[in-house]
């Protein structure tokens, strides 16, 4: 599964020997794990 | 007993019910509350929300939205209708409301009793990076399954907003406890106001039948 960054939105792969958290596209550091496009989320409305 | 209609519009109305004791309009009040039932999404599947609500807000919104079908007796409590609302921010800066209206029914009987509730705010943003201007923008793809139910097991399924009654001073003076009560009850759009209340007083009556044919099988009455 990619994680997209926050702030430019792009996927970005993990790599194993990467040391750190970090987009290389604009250097942010936050990351969002994409939601699957198989993966539905199942809720109750209440 | 005496009914008088005093006014009556779409969604609202207001009679007098006389001769008759408080522990009876209370149980009509309850039955219209919580026995009368009406449709209302109960299930939420969500395939993308990146907008600024969490999931389960999302779903307490729709499930709160009133649903109107044509005739409400076709449907039992196994059904289940499909709605589905697929919707993204503008293209440029800015924002779109979401609003109930585009919530698609694959029942085509049955809709948003309401086209006007807003569900979810979904803003376009401008970013710049290293000298780059993007648009990031929100979306939301679900699909949301609509159930009968009745307003005792959640709110949602509760076909009125206003169900109150008010009693009428007595100007003889005397000491009955047979009293007159000024009944308001307001539809939330799902069903006619007029069918709530007669629906109510069918499931009173069916009830009240369901225990005399009971007692009357059991102890040979």
């Amino acid at each position: 599964m990619g994680y997209y960054c926050l702030r430019c939105k792009r996927v970005v792969e993990l790599k194993s020997d990467y040391q750190g958290i970090r987009c290389p596209y604009c250097g942010y550091r936050a990351l969002r794990k994409e939601r699957s496009s198989v993966m539905v989320k199942k809720l109750k409305a209440v | 007993m005496d009914v008088k209609k005093e006014y009556h519009k779409d969604n609202e109305v207001r009679f007098v019910v006389s001769g008759v004791k408080v522990r009876f309009v209370n149980a009509l009040r309850r039955a219209m509350i919580a026995e009368v039932p009406k449709l209302a999404i109960d299930e939420v599947n969500i395939y993308e929300n990146t907008s600024l609500l969490y999931d389960e807000q999302l779903a307490l919104r729709l499930g709160l939205i009133p649903l109107k079908a044509a005739d409400i007796h076709e449907y039992n409590e196994d059904d289940a209708i499909s709605l589905t609302l697929k919707a993204e921010s503008p293209e440029r800066v800015g924002y779109t409301v979401v609003y109930s209206k585009e919530l698609i029914s694959a029942d085509p009987k049955v809709e948003p009793a309401l086209g006007n509730v807003p569900i979810v705010k979904l803003v376009s943003t401008e970013q710049e990076i290293n000298g780059i201007r993007t648009v990031a923008r929100q979306r939301v793809s679900l699909e949301a399954i609509a159930r009968l139910g009745r307003g005792r097991n959640h709110a949602k399924w509760q076909p009125v907003t206003i169900c109150t009654f008010k009693e009428l001073p007595d100007e003889s003076g005397g000491s009955s406890k047979q009293k007159a009560f000024v009944f308001t009850v307001e539809s939330d759009g799902s069903l006619p106001v007029d069918e709530i209340v007669t629906e109510a007083a069918r499931i009173m009556r069916d009830k009240f039948e369901t225990l005399v044919t009971a007692l009357k099988t059991q102890q040979g009455i």
